[in-house]
């Protein structure tokens, strides 16, 4: 009993999370014909719909002329986002944790609705997040991806050296935590679960609608039991004393197996679509990355653990991803024609696997492989030499 | 490196002595990276051989502060539930 309560609730490894993340993520794109994970192009629709109901008319926008407003329900990227959220809520009411909490006082507030704006527009002027243009794009090869990976570090590491190490977002939050027993949150967990699948049986939403709604559970799922964090990933490495390389290490060993994958597909000539990050070229993906990092340290989370941690009960979470989805993004599309024309479009989007399979893994492999080192040698599982050698004086 | 007044402040505000002589710092509602950096932050407080009782709501840092902790050279005792989305981390500090 006990190996199988273990199997089945209690959390595990984020390096689990990110193995079965990545065989997901490559199962979901060949369902879909290629079609590769992104999360912001669905969290910015859905944003545009409840600014439209509310009278500020949003469809006519250059934006959303480029990325649609299609309805909710039968667009497969927006049933996506709520699978997120439902997904972290099944993950925690399983595991019997879930719980109101994080409740953030005066200072974590502003932290929590400035770092949610950011996310938002930063993710949709890069034209994807830590998904699109991350977690796709490496293993996609694609230029964006390390564009909008040292966009982001720039921005964590100044947030990191300021707001954090400085404790500027520091105020006593609120301690409220609103709790049920596990036993009961495991059956409301299968109740939400049974209803789900016969909703989907009884409504058939084809299998577009389908594969987005469940991928988003899935991936929820396995990124709140593992506790995988983007933003843990991009901020814990430039922690001064306080280093952890856990959930660094185990994104870029997802982002290897993916390429492990994406290798033989691409010497089969597999077309997958890499059309993520469409953005105006790699300076506004570098824009976009570098709000994108400041935001995410901000909140403490990314586009992907924002929304399962919602799901799952935590207010600063929820607050940041409402600032995201209805706030950030929407102003992003209104100033989207504004960046249009003001960034000149340096190295549009393109994918080093179209050159050959050879260029592809400099992208798709190495960088991950390099991050991969850094992230073993910040948690004492790899050395090497220091470069700080004592140097003798001159004339000593 | 210095350590941030405020950081620093904000720890000593969340630390309390046990009976039994240990500290709890309760964290409980701060997200990520504060119960780590208070951890650290707290390392500088107390004696050698101590032991550090962290209670968390946030279940990242389940997985984060014992990494932090032990890169820092301290020891993790381990990671107890305490009721549904409450833990307790407990740290020993070593050195």
């Amino acid at each position: 009993m006990s190996r199988l309560r273990r199997i089945l609730f209690e959390p595990f490894s984020s390096y689990v999370a990110a193995v079965l993340l990545a065989l997901g993520s490559v199962l979901f794109a060949l369902v879909l014909g290629g079609k590769l994970w992104g999360i912001t192009t669905g969290e910015s629709q859905i944003g545009g719909h409840v600014v439209d109901a509310l009278g500020w008319q949003v469809e006519g926008l250059p934006y959303f002329q480029k990325f649609g407003l299609p309805p909710i329900l039968t667009s497969g990227p927006q049933v996506h986002v709520f699978g997120l959220l439902l997904g972290g809520l099944l993950a925690a009411l399983l595991l019997g944790e879930f719980a109101i909490r994080a409740v953030p006082g005066r200072r974590q507030l502003v932290a929590a609705v400035a770092g949610g704006i950011l996310l938002g527009y930063g993710s949709r002027l890069a034209a994807g997040c830590n998904i699109g243009n991350f977690w796709s794009a490496f293993p996609s090869a694609g230029v964006n991806a390390v564009t909008f990976f040292g966009g982001v570090l720039l921005g964590a590491f100044l947030t990191v050296r300021t707001a954090v190490e400085r404790g500027w977002f520091l105020s006593p939050p609120k301690k409220i935590t609103l709790t049920f027993k596990p036993r009961r949150q495991r059956v409301v967990a299968v109740v939400v679960l049974a209803s789900l699948a016969a909703l989907t049986f009884l409504t058939r939403p084809g299998l577009a609608v389908t594969a987005w709604l469940w991928f988003g559970i899935f991936a929820a799922y396995v990124g709140y039991r593992g506790r995988l964090c983007f933003a843990s990933a991009y901020r814990d490495l430039l922690l001064r004393g306080a280093r952890s390389g856990r959930n660094a290490g185990a994104v870029a060993v997802g982002l290897l197996l993916q390429a492990a994958i994406f290798f033989p597909l691409a010497l089969g000539g597999t077309k997958l679509d890499y059309s993520l990050a469409a953005g105006q070229g790699q300076l506004q993906v570098l824009i976009g990355g570098f709000l994108f990092g400041i935001g995410a340290v901000l909140l403490g989370g990314c586009i992907f653990s924002s929304a399962y941690r919602a799901g799952a009960g935590q207010v600063t979470a929820l607050v940041g991803w409402l600032s995201t989805v209805f706030v950030g993004m929407p102003l992003l599309a209104l100033h989207w024609d504004f960046w249009y024309n003001a960034v000149p479009r340096y190295l549009p989007k393109a994918t080093l696997w179209d050159w050959g399979p050879g260029y592809g893994l400099l992208i798709a492999a190495l960088v991950p492989a390099v991050w991969l080192l850094f992230a073993l040698r910040a948690d004492g599982r790899l050395r090497w030499p220091s470069p700080r050698k004592e140097r003798t004086p001159e004339g000593a | 490196m210095t350590e941030a007044a405020q950081l620093l402040q904000q720890t000593k505000d969340l630390l309390t002595q046990t009976t039994n002589g240990a500290y709890l710092l309760d964290a409980r509602g701060y997200t990520c990276p504060y119960p780590q950096l208070f951890a650290r932050a707290a390392f500088g407080l107390v004696e050698k051989g101590t032991r550090l009782e962290i209670l968390t709501d946030n279940p990242s840092s389940c997985e984060n502060v014992p990494v932090s902790v032990r890169n820092l050279g301290q020891k993790f005792v381990g990671v107890e539930s305490v009721s549904p989305g409450l833990w307790r981390i407990v740290v020993q500090k070593v050195r």
